[in-house]
């Protein structure tokens, strides 16, 4: 890969002038079980490289391919690419120093297909001990990766990656009702038997919580509760294309002309941390060669800042704030990487204290297929819970919840102390709102 | 591309009960414009193979993008597969039955997206953003234009050897209009097997879109709740996508004893004007392919006959063991995926009724078209119009702000009470499963009636 690489930024910057060449290579290994039993085991190699350019009327020409044979096609394709391109709004940026942050551990390579297999095994041994009837499906995997990035203004600069993930779901089927629950989470190093336990003891609280099926409130005044996992799926879609660079500068964000004003309820503090250790998408810098850094999309209720990459920077005036990313077949776009928000004053286990009658929003279906832009949420409930006098009683159904992300956090009643992790790429507490709409069939 | 030597070669003394090698090459060309300027531009080439190997029912797998050396490809995936199939021994390879071919499938071509110049891509976009943005009250625009062609070669121990190559032309326009922190947006998503055209003449939809989400500052938000619904065709084809089709797929099912249970063939699920269909077999839409991705020839396979369950869409591999025929719906989206059961063309036949009909007697309902997006999670499926418009004795009346609309496999079909006459076809969906995403399906359906169906507050 190195000696093609090399050759190609060479050759495009002495056609084109400026230059930048993006190259990755990775692997990856997975064992998946379907039914209650191993099924599939595979792995995926894949490398491409990327070629950008700016030619000598400011203009972007992009492409990418995964065929060796192609790679030399890159510099005269780009050049013609160029003349229909996007005016570059940036210059290629120099050599920086880069924040140091843990992005790849060895235990992960260490783990081998026996190991995911036991552990699987074991997984699904734990659940049908207790749901005997259940039916489970799980995938472990490994993978490890290597980029680089080098442009004609002197950034040349590697990383690599590796990261383990286990993920698991559970079926149940009792009459016409089909319960499905699923939990996982993604590490940059191995997953051990105490992150699968973790995952089988929530799986399980799930389960339990499921085993009767209620009748769901409807109306706007009930108090509804967000799980770490509802959180996410629910609020950070709406919200973060507000902060999304592309949307700033095309003028469609809600967030325009309101940078430093109020607008969430003040125990909502959310951040992008990309220097968070040892997550798996922990980066000492974007795929533009920018430093990465923390940002504060919200501190204290107060709107901060936008996420921008080279490009939608340059657009609107500002500098990139390290987040532009990408595939191999794509141009940078602005992206974040690890989202925390803070804890509040309430004790995790006091969150359901007082609530004479709620909902809990644990799994969403059909999330993102409302006006995301405008702060709309709209989802129905795939594993809801009602709470009557403190404890939850059972699962909700056919319960739609919807609303807008600037009014309901805005009407936030409790957060919770400990920020828990989502699918390892998240950090979030439980958040307890009033003026969520819930529509039932009942 | 001629890879049958080099097919045939690598699988010559596999060691696996089954084995299969795909190879590919695709081409593709993408234009996005965001706002009034063009954001990118974009051709990508890709290269690459898959291997799968069966031993013993457990399955190993590898992709790969360098083809060099495809016989230790062949026995890395059977090695892995034989490792798993030590631990799992009351398992056998189990395959339908599908006689060997040898074929060579040329491309659906109306009107090649690659005979068209960028310049000529790049103006014809250029014009439909001067639309968007010469009406009043629009802030931003986004159009999403691209072509791909995607060559397979696929071969397997059984003797079979089949190129392919479908060329997909694919559009989406959406329009932004902005008061204060009120944002709306309204547009549309086509596509098309092997023709320009589709891009072509789209003058008056995309006025349309952005005359539509300026009006939407105005509309008024529904409450949620159960309400009378007619979808119009594009949305009742993503309805019957949502609500049938995903269950229809056997690798839910095949597996799993419960489900099968409550999915028995004869099993009753709405009215007798209840119709469905699926099938590649129906040519030149975007779901449609002479031969699957196993190789196994396209077919169109009835699944709702008068209200009845009557069939459902198989691999080879659920197929033998729900000893039902092979139906030719194993997809992968690429090599770097395994094909999996998935849907191709999915429709709603029609019915009797007029549109008139379906309105007739609707005294509070909701009218919606067009879509945002669906999805399936076993019995339940939510989907979310693009647009939506009040009902009012009979009449189709002012715009409110689009829904989603949320049923139950065993209550919302029971609740589809009228079926027009008047299908239509939709193409510009992509599908989603098991990490494999957009695959190319097409829809179509009349306009559907169902009663008590709920929908979200806006």
């Amino acid at each position: 890969m190195t000696n093609q690489y090399e050759h190609l930024l060479d050759l495009a910057t002495a056609t084109h002038g400026n230059a930048e060449v993006f190259a990755v290579a990775s692997e990856h290994q997975h064992v998946e079980f379907e039914a209650n039993r191993p099924k599939n085991i595979g792995q995926r190699q894949s490398s491409g490289i990327a070629l950008r350019i700016i030619n000598k009327d400011g203009r972007i020409g992009f492409s990418s391919t995964s065929d060796n044979d192609k790679i030399d096609e890159l510099v005269e394709r780009t050049g013609t690419l160029a003349e229909y391109g996007a005016e570059a709004k940036f210059q290629f940026p120099e050599a920086s120093d880069y924040p140091d942050v843990a992005t790849s551990d060895d235990s992960a390579a260490n783990v081998s297909d026996g190991d995911m297999l036991a552990f699987g095994r074991s997984a699904i041994d734990a659940v049908l001990s207790e749901f005997p009837e259940a039916l489970c499906s799980a995938d472990f995997s490994k993978s490890s990766g290597e980029q680089r990035l080098r442009n004609s203004n002197g950034v040349d600069a590697e990383h690599s990656r590796t990261s383990c993930s286990f993920y698991m779901g559970v079926e149940l089927i009792r009459g016409t009702d089909m319960l499905s629950v699923w939990d996982g989470t993604v590490l940059t190093g191995a997953i051990g038997e105490p992150n699968v336990d973790h995952i089988v003891s929530r799986l399980l609280t799930k389960l339990r919580n499921s085993e009767n099926i209620v009748d769901a409130p409807s109306g706007k005044d009930i108090p509804v509760l967000f799980s770490p996992v509802g959180f996410n799926g629910t609020f950070l879609p709406p919200l973060l294309s507000g902060f999304n660079g592309k949307n700033v500068a095309s003028g469609s964000s809600p967030l325009i002309d309101r940078w430093g004003e109020k607008l969430l309820d003040e125990g909502i503090s959310i951040s992008d941390d990309p220097l968070h250790p040892m997550t798996p998408v922990a980066r000492p810098m974007d795929d533009e060669g920018i430093p990465s850094r923390r940002l504060d999309f919200v501190r204290n209720g107060v709107t901060g800042e936008p996420f921008l990459d080279l490009q939608t920077a340059g657009e609107i005036g500002e500098s990139s704030t390290g987040c532009g990313m990408r595939s191999i077949a794509s141009t940078p776009s602005p992206s974040t990487s690890f989202i925390t928000m803070s804890g509040g004053e309430t004790p995790n286990d006091a969150m359901f204290d007082g609530i004479k009658q709620g909902i809990v929003v644990e799994q969403l279906l059909g999330a993102g297929q409302g006006n995301e832009l405008g702060g709309d949420f709209r989802a129905n409930l795939s594993l809801g819970f009602l709470i009557k006098d403190g404890e939850i009683i059972g699962r909700v159904k056919d319960t739609m919840i919807s609303g807008n992300v600037y009014e309901t956090l805005n009407n936030v009643e409790a957060i919770s102390k400990d920020p828990e992790s989502v699918w390892g790429t998240r950090s979030l507490p439980w958040v307890r709102t009033r003026g969520v709409e819930v529509s039932t069939s009942s | 591309m001629n890879y049958q030597a080099q097919i045939e070669d690598a699988l010559n003394g596999h060691s696996a009960d089954y084995c299969e090698i795909r190879l590919e090459e695709s081409d593709s060309t993408r234009l996005t414009y965001r706002g009034r300027t063009l954001d990118d531009i974009n051709m990508t080439s890709g290269k690459g193979g898959a291997v799968r190997a069966c031993v013993s029912g457990s399955w190993g797998f590898a992709s790969f993008n360098d083809i060099a050396d495809l016989k230790s490809r062949v026995r890395d995936a059977t090695d892995q597969a034989r490792s798993l199939a030590s631990g799992n021994k009351d398992e056998t390879t189990m395959l339908a039955e599908v006689e060997p071919h040898v074929d060579i499938v040329e491309p659906v071509i109306v009107k090649d997206p690659r005979e068209i110049t960028l310049q000529e891509k790049t103006k014809l976009a250029d014009h439909y953003n001067d639309i968007v943005w010469t009406q009043p009250g629009t802030v931003s625009s986004d159009i999403i234009y691209g072509d791909n062609s995607r060559k397979v070669a696929f071969g397997n121990s059984d003797g079979t050897y089949v190129e392919q190559e479908v060329i997909h032309v694919i559009c989406r326009i959406s329009a932004q209009a902005r008061e204060g922190s009120d944002v709306q947006q309204a547009g549309f998503s086509i596509g098309a097997l092997g023709d320009y055209g589709v891009f072509e003449d789209l003058d008056d939809q995309v006025e349309q879109a952005a005359k539509r989400a300026v009006g939407l500052l105005k509309a008024e938000p529904l409450t949620g709740g159960q309400r009378t619904v007619i979808l119009d065709p594009v949305l009742a084809g993503v309805f019957v996508h949502e609500a049938f089709g995903h269950l229809s797929e056997a690798d839910n099912v095949y597996e799993n004893d419960k489900l099968k249970e409550l999915m028995y063939m004869g099993r009753k699920f709405g009215g007798k004007h209840l119709n469905f269909t699926d099938g590649a077999a129906q040519p030149g839409m975007r779901g449609s392919y002479k031969y699957d991705d196993e190789g196994t020839p396209a077919a169109l396979t009835p699944l709702v006959r008068d209200g009845i369950l009557v069939g459902r869409l198989h691999s080879r591999e659920t197929a033998a063991k729900t000893d039902e025929a092979p139906t030719g719906n194993a997809r992968a989206i690429s090599y770097r995926f395994p094909p999996i059961v998935r849907m191709t063309n999915t429709f709603i036949e029609n019915g009797d009724a007029t549109f008139d009909d379906l309105l007739e007697g609707v005294e509070d309902g909701v009218y919606v078209k067009n879509w945002y997006g669906g999805m399936t999670q076993h019995e339940m499926f939510t989907f979310s119009s693009g647009e939506a418009y009040m009902i009012r004795d009979g009449q189709v009346q002012e715009a409110v702000r689009p829904v989603m609309l949320s049923g139950n496999l065993f209550e919302t079909l029971e609740n589809v009470d009228a079926v027009a006459n008047d299908r239509g076809f939709n193409q510009g969906g992509g599908c989603g499963k098991g990490g494999q995403m957009p695959l190319p399906v097409g829809t179509g359906s009349p306009h559907i009636r169902i009663r008590n169906c709920l929908i979200s507050g806006a």
